[in-house]
This record gives structure tokens, C-alpha cells and sequence, in this order.
């Protein structure tokens, strides 16, 4: 008979023993079976516990649960109904005597809850790819035999936890109300249910507040709740904070705990590896060191134990292993009083959340803080994802180590040395490693006391006192430092008036008219053939919609096209949607008849309609009917000009004979088109229009057809009209006049602009130059 | 009560005036006639409704005291003798031009006046504030433009002045494809914002 | 005219008009209290000003000429604006501005549709057309047969007025990550317009400066028939 050495110890072994006989590791495998087979089975030897009341949309596996209860077997744990010292003695004290417990594989709503948490869990997709394969090979199946009883029971634990995990997943499915919904804990904890966390990580937490007081069975849990303890449904909450399970009286795991739960958030949900990544960093960013040496004799054994045990218990495959073996590790280590990690894990991020709410900070602590809390706790995630089948927990990276959770877990594990104890009835009579009700009910646990104060580092806090500086800052009036007299725009807007003014007096002083007016331009062309063409006595009608402003160049622009106009005999109807339009076109006469020496006055001659108001929809009304919105001339007579005079003609804009619109807007100048040229029916629309307007009125007379017949545009556009038609005006025409002043202080404008805008252009780079250096040296 | 009132009238009467726009029927197109012109004599009550709203504002300010109620004095005698004399005189009344023309033209014209001197500065600070492809083309534009306006000392710069040259087919060609586009985008937008109004989704008459 | 021949009024006016030229000229030594009179004054003027020009051209002829002196059916046909004028003029007061509500909604609401129709009818029609018909050498070739120089400007304004329309589409998708940002090709066509539109504010900016230094050129013009005659005694 061949000797089988142990996996662990590597002694010989008969090949019979399925134990070794100096060890106890198991050395044969066990048979896999199939998730059907495990899903019937009791799950180890754990004691059974009342689920804790019927719920509506429980999973299936709860109900299977419930069913094998009713049929006397061993009940799955409701770890919500159990106490933390039961916990603790059920995870740790289980006699390591006891007989190895059954295998467990991963039953199928294990698998289906982490592909669909695969699925749907909002982390990113790299932390899915670092989830190791759940689901074990048979080979794996086989080598998961080798697991120890006690681990396995750890393990069923953790099957436990699965299936609460998935039932917190049906929670955010909406199958089920949560706790935390029911009570509206999660209100208590609004300090990290922010935007910025998922909500199923709010969901979490809220989950986490209500501390299940399950130290009783549940019959008494209903009966006697303790005051500050509410009812929910069949769920015992105590509104406070998750502090309950945590006593810090108790010796705690610090420092190695940390570098576990790393490993074994690959092993874990996403939704959990998340919580155990938060807790991980909040622990860390605390900056606590593990202190291996100060681990109580226990737990000294333990990791003396796992050590051993590392090597051996490869339940699921290479990767898995690693991951099989931290989170045992950590079921081991951290889960003396809470054996699930989630536990673990609650109490961290309860402890978070705890300090929160409080310190320095409190309630006016910025928001962006707060983000940047937990974006670090967020930030903590990728530790998560890390594959970590191929680290070895005692050689975990610098950076791994810096992440430890180690304060995460401060006081929340106790240590128990009752190992050994035999329950001695109930429905745990005969079991051993169970706790007795009375010792652990009699020793009552305080909360523990947690730094009330908001974990920031001081360079955070100095930022933080910096911007609270500053919001103050904002509400005390300063004193305006003031602005010298004499400052470089200031001097450089003197020099571009004084250089303007001196050029255009310069010509004006000399008199100088030598510039050549422009030639004859398409438009200018167009407007003359328009008004050569008109009749004798023709209707005009003449929009004089300019402001004063731009006076000098619009009459400069118009006189001589006006004069044309008169000197055709035109009737004129002056018309303005600007009231300063009257005046105006007062002006612009008595200015044309000056120059020409043509007197145009009088009713007889020209009608000045007035004012439109009301922008285009004046413009409309009057297309649309002359002859009852500007019924009288301005005239001292206040003249009925639609009978009395040549207009009565005209019984609509159609019977003018041309519109005319001298207008420095283009918004006028397109209301003019837009309103009142649709209703002209062949009349020609001939504009007089500033410089400014140009750009926007040209695509009107470049269209085809042409909605603005024929343009004269600003000072070159009058000077190329006087050019063309030097008998207007008496040669005395204002362009020629202006036409000079104008050449010579474009020029210099243009040198103005160019010199300044180098000279700015210079300041700028040399000023990126300094700043880039500056840049540089810091 | 007063919030549907004011939108329903807004609504209705700017829908009939639309209508009248594209509807060929007689009615509609008179009845939008009757609707607009009205609105040009509720725009005169609207203007003398702003004057006496700056005669308040400014009266207060006079009774308050200190150095701007000698600028609110002047306004208000100003706006006085003016509604006096041109009331009197009527708009084309020859004091109501001679206030005109001696006040407000040269003010207003002055006032444009200066403005060649901050355009220049602005134009040149443009270099110093924004250095990029569009700002270079628009300052290039600019330059062109303002070149091509007139003769340099009298000589016409071949390519740049005159109807052949590089001003002219700047402002006929890349300025008009240019405007044409923003004309078109400022007809949508109007048509936007304006049946915006029309359905009732924006009420900027306050209700 | 020399100061010499005018009438006093006229002699006044111009020395009044100089003077405030002046005024408002201080304004290139910074901010005085002189430039603030003379706004002031300028307002005060333009705003009675108007408010008589209102008066004479449409409230006297319009609403009161016929409800004084008009027919029964003249005054039933003023009554709906008579109305709507007399709830405007309680938006002078703040407590009671919103009884004048009706009277504004009923000038915006008409004010819109005047702007739709006159937007449809007088620029996106005729414009869209015209910008069809660039290459319609039926239409609009030059007689001189410079054809293609008439092609390339009307796809280049073609070009421009379509690509500058792009610019002002604004529609974008949400993006995962960073701010809704327009496709690409969207992106690109909007940056060729982007040109067109540089081109044409600079175009606008040169106007706007001419019109400017025109007005700088009437009013130096201005002084210097006022300042010289002045000086000399004529």
C-alpha cells in the first residue's frame, strides 16, 4: 500500500486515510457534485437558525432554505438574525475536531447572481475581467475537497453571504423593499449618498445602518427590542449607527486584514469588492500600520494555520486558489465577530460613514470634499481589480500595502477564548463552538467610539480652511485699489484721437480735395439708371431711417441722389421708423437745397409722413395702408397729404413710382425688404445704406432676382454717385468735401491698428514667454 | 386669471396676423391690417410710457440729492423744454428743429465720432487678447477692407481699390456668402423664437 | 454759410452745437462730468423728442382725433386700442404693471408674427432661391462671358452660406464621456464657416469704422467752420 503524502504537512500517509493523521488535512479529494446536489444539502454542520420570518420576494434558494427548516434540517443562517458573538463562535470556534464538513461547490444562483452582477454591477470593465472564474471546474471541484472542515464551514458562510448578496440584488431589482427604504436609515447616512456614489452603493449603505440585533432567537427579538431598537417588517434596525457589533474593548486585527481583503474582493461580487475597496482606502488614507507583532496569541495561530494552508487548499484552480484562500484568510482573521466579509465590510464603510457626518466640517463641508472622498473611495477600486491569483499575500506589492484596510477593521473583531464549549440545549444541544446565550447576552457591548472627525489630511484641511477663507472673503467689502491716472490704454486712446483728429484736420485746414472719388460702381450704376428712369414728377417715396449719429455720412451718402431726385421733379414722402426721422429728413432737405442751391419747400414738393412706430410692424401697417396710418404731413397745416397733394395718386406703396430708403441699420434696412418690398409689385426698392449696413444688405441686391434694386453705400458710394452726376450738387457735394479727410485718416487708422496690434501681439508672446519660464522654474 | 389673458391674446391675435401673411383671403388680410396698425398706436402709448417712466426714475433721483440729481436735473429740464417747445411748435416746428439740430445732432454725431477711436484701440487689443486662425482673418479682413476704401495719398492700389480690386471681391464674395448665412440663420432663429411665443412655451410679456 | 450771416438763433444754435461737440469730444480724456451733462441733456431731448413726435403722428391723428371728432363706428374702431393703450399706461407703475400685461402680450404676440411672416416671405424664400440660382447661368451670367469666374463665386457662396448655416447648428449628441459635441463632418463644415463668418465680421467691423470716421470727419468739419470763422472774425 503506497504512502499518500499530505498536501500540507507533506508527511506519509496511508492511502486509505482521507485525513492526515498528523495534520488533519484532507488528502483525498472530495467527489464534486453537482449544484443540484449542493443546493439540497444542508449546508455543513453550522447550526440551524431561523431565517427570520417569511418575505415576499425572497430567492429561491431562501425558500429551498426555508423548506429543508421545515423538514427539521439544519437551516441556513440569516445573518442578519445573528449576533455578532454568535457569528464569531460560529465562524471561529468550530472545533477543529469536528468532522470535515461537506464541499460545497457554487450553486447555481451563486453563478447566475455573479454573471448577472457581471452584467449589470456598475463598476468598470476591467474590474469584471478581474473576476476570477466562480464557477469551479471539476477539478476544482476536486481539490475543494481537500478544504477543512472548518474552512469549509467558512465557506458555507460565505455561501450564505452569497445568497445574501443576492438578495440584496434582488433588492435593487425592485423585487424587494430594502431596510434602509423601510426605515429611512438611509437618511441617517445621507453623508455618503451622494451624486457621485452609485445607488447601489447608496443602497448599500443604507443597507448596512440597521445593526440586526440577532443575538437572540427571533421569537425574542420581536418580543423584547431594546429601546432605540425599531421593528421593520420582521427585521430588527436600530437607527443608529452600525456600531453595535463593534466593541472596543475587544483586541482588534489591523494590519494583515488589510492586505487579505484585497485578495478576496476578487472572489466577491462586484457590489461587494466595491465596499471592501472603500473600506480599503479609507483605512489607508487613515494611515494606520499593521502591527503584526500586537496580534493576540489567537489569531498568532491562525495566521500560523493559514500559512500552512496557503499551499495546500486549491479549491478552484490556480487562480482560485489564491482568491479561495484570502477570503478564507479573511473569514478567518477578520470575521471573528462578523464572519461575512459584507460585515466586514459594513462596519468600514459604516465607520466612514460615521465620520462623515461629524468633525470639523460638518454640514458645511464642500462638496467638492466630499467628492473627493469618495472619488478616493472609488479610486480605491482598481486595488480591486488587480488580478490577484498571482500575489502572494505575504508578498503584497508597496502599493497594496499602502491600500490595507487596516483601521477599517480596528474594533470591530473580538476575540473569543471560549473555543470548546458545548452547547447544552436547544437546537444546538451537542454542538460545539456555540456560544451560550447568557454569557454573551449578559456582556453587553458598547458602541464603539470612533474618531468623530472628518478623515482629511492637512493638506486637505489647509484647502479647505483656504477656501472657507475665501467664501468669507467674498462677503467683506474691499477697498478698490485705484486705477492711476495715466496708464498705457489710456495714453495709447489719447494718441489714436490725437493722430485721427490732426489728420482729419490737416486736410481740412489745407482744403484739400486731390484724392479721385471712386468710379462708378454695379450698384451705384444701378441706383442712377433707376433714377434717371424715373418719370417726370415722380413719386417718391423716401425713407429717411437713419439716427442722427450717422448723419454725416448718410447725407454725405444721399445728398446727391436726393438732388438727383429733385432735380427729376420728384414728389418726395418722407417716412422714418425712427422718430428722430422727421427731423432728419428736414435736415437732409434743407442740407441738399443748401448745397444745390434748389429749394425744395413745402407741401407742394415734399410731405414729411412722419413716424412709424412699432419697428417692423409699422413698416407692415403702413405697406399695407398708407393712407390711414400717416394720414397728415408734419406740416405747420398738418396737411391731409392724401388728398392735397400729388400722393393722392398713389392709393398704396405699389402706385409710388420708387421707394427709396436711406438707413444706417441693416435690421431697418431688412425690415424695409422683408415688409414692405413684397408689397411693392415692380416698384423699385433702391437703397442708400451706411458702410456698416453693407455686408448684411448686399446678398439682398446680389440676389437673383434682386430684392434691393440699386445701392449707394456710405461715403465711396455717394462720392462714386457725385463722380458719375458732377452737375449735382453744384460740385459742392459732401463726399468730395469729405473724400480727402477720409483717405488720409483710413490710412492712418489702418497704421494705428497695424502698429498697435503688432506691439500687442509682441506683448502677448513675450508675457507667454515669462510665464512659460516661471512655469519652468517651478 | 391675468396670466392665461395675456397669453391667449398674444396667441390669438399673433396667430391671425401670421395667418394673414399666407392666407389669400380679403378678410384675413385686412382684418391683419386693422390688427397691426392698432399695434403701432398701442407702440406710441408704449413709447410715451417709457418717457414718463425716465421722468419718474430721474425725479426720484433729483429729490435724492448729491451729485448725479444735477445730471437728473439737466434730463428732466431738457426733456421738459423739449416736450414744451416741440409740443408747441410740432415736430418739424422751426425750434423744434433748432433744438434738434443744435442738441441732439451734434451729440449723437459726436458721439459716433468717438467711437473710431475705441474701435481702433479694440482692434489692436485684439492681438494681444486672441491670437488665432479666425481672429488673423478677421483682422486681415479688416486691414483689406479698410485699405481698399480709398486711395492712399491719392493713388488707387491696383488688386485692392476699386471695383476690380481685393475689396470689392471680398465684401461681394466670401462677406455676402457670409452674411447670407447669417441672415438666413437670423430669419430661422426669428422663427423660432417667434412661434416659441405663439405657442405659448415663452411669455416674455411678463405673464 | 458764415457765422457772420446767420441769425442769432441759428447763431446760438451752432455755438451750442459746437460747444457740446467739444463736450462729448472731452470723452478721449476719460470719463468728466461734462460728457455726463451733455448725455443727459441728449436724453432728456431725444425722449421728449420722441414722445411729441408719437404725440403728433399717431396718438393725436390715430386715437384721439377720431374719438373726439370721429364717427361712431371711427370710435368703436379705436376703442380696442384705446383700451389696451389705457392698460398699457399702467405699466409706469410697478405695484399695477401687470394689469398692462394684455397690452404688451398683445404687442409681442403681434410684433412675432409680423417678424415670422416678413423672416419666411422676405429673406428664407427669396434668399434660398437667390442662392439656387448662383449657378443659373441662364440667369444671372455675366453678358461679358466670364463664366467661370461667375461659377467659382457662386460656389463659393454657395459654399460659405451653406457652411455658415452649419455653424449654426447647435444640435449635438450626448456624449459618455466630456461635453455634447457635433459629429465630425458637422464639426468641420461649421469650422469653414466659421471663415466666412470672420470674413464678414470683418467686413461689418471696417463698416462700422468708416461710418465712424465719417461721422469723426463731419463734426472736425464742423468745428473748423465754426472755430475758424471764430477766430478770424468773419
Amino acid at each position: 500500500m503506497a504512502d499518500v503524502r499530505c498536501p500540507m504537512c507533506g508527511k506519509p500517509n496511508p492511502e486509505e486515510l482521507e485525513l492526515c493523521q498528523f495534520c488533519q488535512a484532507r488528502i483525498k479529494p472530495l467527489e464534486g457534485r453537482s449544484p443540484a446536489e449542493e443546493f439540497n444539502s444542508p449546508i455543513g454542520a453550522e447550526p440551524p437558525l431561523d431565517t427570520g420570518g417569511e418575505q415576499d420576494s425572497i430567492d429561491e434558494w431562501l425558500n429551498f432554505l426555508r423548506q429543508s427548516e421545515d423538514e427539521g434540517e439544519p437551516r441556513p443562517f440569516d445573518e442578519e438574525q445573528l449576533a455578532d458573538w454568535m457569528k464569531e463562535d460560529l465562524d471561529i470556534k468550530m472545533p477543529e475536531s469536528q468532522e470535515p464538513l461537506e464541499p460545497e461547490g457554487t450553486p447555481d444562483w451563486l453563478s447566475s447572481l455573479r454573471s448577472i452582477a457581471d452584467e449589470d454591477a456598475p463598476e468598470p470593465p476591467d474590474v469584471e475581467k478581474a473576476q476570477p472564474a466562480v464557477e469551479p471546474s471539476p477539478a476544482d471541484s476536486s481539490e475543494e475537497n481537500e478544504v477543512p472542515g472548518w474552512l469549509s464551514k467558512l465557506r458555507s458562510r460565505r455561501t450564505a453571504e452569497e445568497g445574501e448578496a443576492d438578495q440584496e440584488f434582488a433588492f435593487q431589482l425592485g423585487e424587494e423593499p430594502k431596510i434602509s427604504e423601510q426605515a429611512g436609515i438611509q437618511e441617517d447616512r445621507s453623508a455618503i449618498s451622494t451624486e457621485s456614489v452609485s445607488d447601489w452603493l447608496s443602497e448599500l449603505r443604507g443597507e448596512e445602518a440597521p445593526v440586526v440585533d440577532s443575538s437572540q432567537p427571533p421569537e425574542l427579538v420581536q418580543e423584547e427590542l431594546p429601546a432605540g431598537q425599531v421593528e421593520i417588517g420582521e427585521e430588527v434596525v436600530q437607527p443608529g449607527v452600525g456600531v453595535v457589533s463593534q466593541d472596543e474593548d475587544i483586541p482588534v486585527v489591523e494590519a494583515d486584514r488589510a492586505s487579505e481583503i484585497q485578495p478576496q474582493t476578487e472572489e466577491i461580487p462586484d457590489w461587494l469588492a466595491g465596499i471592501v475597496a472603500g473600506g480599503a482606502a479609507v483605512a489607508a488614507a487613515e494611515g494606520v500600520e499593521a502591527d503584526l507583532d500586537n496580534l493576540p496569541e489567537w489569531l498568532a495561530d491562525l495566521e500560523k494555520s493559514s500559512a500552512l494552508d496557503r499551499e495546500e487548499i486549491v479549491p478552484f484552480g490556480e487562480e482560485g486558489e489564491e482568491l479561495t484562500f484570502d477570503w478564507l484568510q479573511t473569514q478567518v482573521r477578520a470575521g471573528q465577530e462578523t464572519p461575512y466579509g459584507e460585515e466586514l465590510t459594513s462596519d468600514t464603510l459604516g465607520t466612514e460613514a460615521d465620520t462623515r457626518g461629524v468633525g470639523p466640517f460638518v454640514g458645511d463641508l464642500s462638496d467638492f470634499l466630499e467628492e473627493a472622498e469618495l472619488s478616493s473611495l472609488e479610486a480605491a477600486q482598481p486595488g480591486v481589480e488587480q488580478p490577484g491569483g498571482d500575489l502572494s499575500p505575504a508578498e503584497l506589492p508597496t502599493w497594496l500595502e499602502a491600500m490595507r484596510p487596516v483601521d477599517a477593521a480596528a474594533g470591530v473583531y473580538a476575540i473569543d477564548a471560549q473555543d470548546g464549549q458545548v452547547e447544552s440545549s436547544g437546537p444546538l444541544a451537542g454542538m460545539q463552538g456555540v456560544l451560550p446565550a447568557e454569557p454573551e447576552i449578559a456582556r453587553l457591548k458598547k458602541p464603539a467610539v470612533y474618531a468623530l472627525r472628518l478623515q482629511v489630511t492637512e493638506s486637505q484641511r489647509a484647502h479647505a480652511s483656504l477656501l472657507d477663507e475665501l467664501v468669507k472673503s467674498e462677503g467683506e467689502p474691499k477697498e478698490i485699489p485705484g486705477r492711476p491716472a495715466v496708464t498705457s490704454p489710456y495714453l495709447f486712446r489719447l494718441i489714436i484721437f490725437a493722430v485721427l483728429i490732426s489728420t482729419i484736420l490737416w486736410q481740412v485746414f489745407t482744403g484739400s480735395q486731390t484724392s479721385p472719388l471712386p468710379g462708378l460702381m454695379p450698384e451705384t450704376f444701378d441706383t442712377s439708371e433707376i433714377i434717371d428712369n424715373l418719370p417726370e414728377n415722380a413719386l417718391v417715396l423716401l425713407g429717411v431711417d437713419y439716427d442722427p449719429a450717422l448723419a454725416g455720412e448718410m447725407e454725405a451718402a444721399a445728398a446727391s441722389l436726393v438732388d438727383h431726385m429733385m432735380l427729376k421733379g420728384a414728389y418726395l414722402g418722407l417716412v422714418s421708423t425712427s422718430s428722430t426721422g422727421p427731423a432728419l429728413g428736414e435736415h437732409l432737405i434743407a442740407t441738399v437745397g443748401s448745397l444745390s442751391g434748389n429749394r425744395y419747400q413745402g407741401i407742394e414738393m415734399y410731405a414729411n409722413l412722419g413716424y412709424l412706430p412699432g419697428g417692423a410692424s409699422g413698416l407692415q401697417a403702413f405697406a399695407q395702408a398708407p393712407r390711414q396710418v400717416a394720414p397728415f404731413a408734419l406740416d405747420p397745416e398738418t396737411t391731409a397729404v392724401w388728398s392735397n397733394t400729388p400722393l393722392q395718386a398713389a392709393q398704396d406703396l405699389a402706385g409710388f413710382d420708387l421707394v427709396a430708403v436711406i438707413t444706417d441699420d441693416s435690421d431697418k434696412a431688412r425690415a424695409w425688404i422683408e415688409q414692405v418690398q413684397p408689397t411693392l409689385n415692380g416698384t423699385p426698392l433702391i437703397m442708400v445704406i451706411s458702410t456698416q449696413a453693407e455686408p448684411l444688405v448686399r446678398p439682398y441686391y446680389q440676389a437673383n432676382p434682386k430684392q434691393v434694386d440699386g445701392m449707394v453705400v456710405g461715403l465711396a458710394g455717394g462720392g462714386s454717385y457725385e463722380q458719375s452726376h458732377q452737375d449735382l450738387l453744384a460740385g459742392n457735394g459732401l463726399a468730395r468735401k469729405y473724400w480727402d479727410a477720409f483717405s488720409l485718416s483710413v490710412l492712418a487708422a489702418v497704421v494705428l491698428i497695424a502698429v498697435g496690434g503688432f506691439v500687442n501681439l509682441v506683448t502677448n508672446l513675450l508675457n507667454a514667454q515669462k510665464q512659460s519660464k516661471a512655469d519652468k522654474k517651478r | 386669471m391675468k396670466i392665461p389673458v395675456a397669453a391667449a391674446i398674444a396667441i390669438a391675435f399673433g396667430l391671425v396676423v401670421l395667418a394673414g401673411y399666407f392666407l389669400p383671403l380679403p378678410e384675413l388680410v385686412s382684418l391683419r391690417t386693422i390688427l397691426v396698425q392698432w399695434s403701432m398706436i398701442i407702440a406710441s402709448t408704449a413709447l410715451f410710457v417709457g418717457v414718463a417712466n425716465l421722468l419718474r426714475v430721474h425725479w426720484f433721483k433729483l429729490r435724492k440729492g448729491g451729485t448725479a440729481s444735477a445730471y437728473s436735473f439737466l434730463l428732466i429740464a431738457s426733456l421738459l423744454v423739449t416736450l414744451v417747445v416741440v409740443g408747441l411748435y410740432g415736430p418739424t416746428g422751426s425750434w423744434s428743429l433748432w433744438i434738434f439740430n443744435s442738441i441732439q445732432f451734434p451729440i449723437e454725431s459726436s458721439l459716433m465720432a468717438i467711437l473710431a477711436v475705441v474701435l481702433i484701440y479694440s482692434a489692436a487689443r485684439l492681438m494681444r487678447r486672441r491670437m488665432d486662425l479666425f481672429s488673423l482673418l478677421f483682422g486681415m479682413a479688416v486691414l483689406l477692407v479698410l485699405l481698399g476704401s480709398a486711395p492712399i495719398f491719392g493713388i488707387e492700389i491696383p488688386f485692392l481699390y476699386g471695383p476690380d480690386g481685393l475689396r470689392s471681391l471680398i465684401v461681394q464674395i466670401p462677406a455676402v456668402a457670409g452674411a447670407r448665412g447669417i441672415l438666413l440663420g437670423v430669419a430661422l432663429g426669428t422663427i423660432a423664437t417667434g412661434l416659441r411665443i405663439l405657442i405659448g412655451a415663452d411669455r416674455p410679456y411678463g405673464g | 454759410m458764415s457765422l457772420a450771416d446767420m441769425s442769432l438763433p441759428d447763431l446760438v444754435g451752432t455755438l451750442l452745437g459746437f460747444f457740446l461737440t467739444l463736450m462729448v469730444f472731452s470723452y478721449a480724456f476719460g470719463d468728466n462730468a461734462l460728457f455726463r451733462a451733455t448725455i443727459h441733456i441728449f436724453i432728456g431731448v431725444s425722449a421728449g423728442y420722441a414722445a411729441i413726435v408719437a404725440w403728433y403722428n399717431v396718438i393725436w391723428p390715430q386715437l384721439f382725433l377720431p374719438l373726439v371728432f370721429g364717427s361712431q363706428s371711427e370710435r368703436l374702431y379705436i376703442l380696442f386700442p384705446l383700451v389696451l393703450s389705457g392698460l398699457l399706461l399702467f405699466k409706469a407703475s410697478p405695484r399695477l404693471s401687470w394689469v398692462g400685461s394684455p397690452a404688451v402680450a398683445y404687442l409681442v404676440g403681434v410684433g412675432v408674427a409680423v417678424g415670422i411672416g416678413g423672416a419666411i416671405l422676405g429673406t428664407i424664400f427669396p434668399q434660398t432661391q437667390a442662392t439656387i440660382n448662383l449657378l443659373d447661368t441662364g440667369a444671372g451670367a455675366p453678358p461679358d462671358g466670364s463664366l467661370l469666374f461667375f461659377i467659382a463665386q457662386g460656389v463659393l457662396i454657395i459654399l460659405g452660406t451653406v457652411t455658415t448655416l452649419i455653424y449654426f447648428h447647435f444640435g449635438a449628441r450626448n456624449r459618455v464621456s466630456g461635453a455634447p459635441r457635433r459629429p465630425e463632418w458637422v464639426e468641420f463644415l461649421a469650422r469653414v464657416g466659421q471663415v466666412f463668418i470672420a470674413i464678414t465680421l470683418g467686413v461689418i467691423f471696417a463698416g462700422v469704422f468708416t461710418a465712424s470716421l465719417t461721422a469723426m470727419i463731419e463734426r472736425v468739419q464742423f468745428i473748423y467752420d465754426v472755430f475758424v470763422p471764430l477766430l478770424t472774425g468773419q
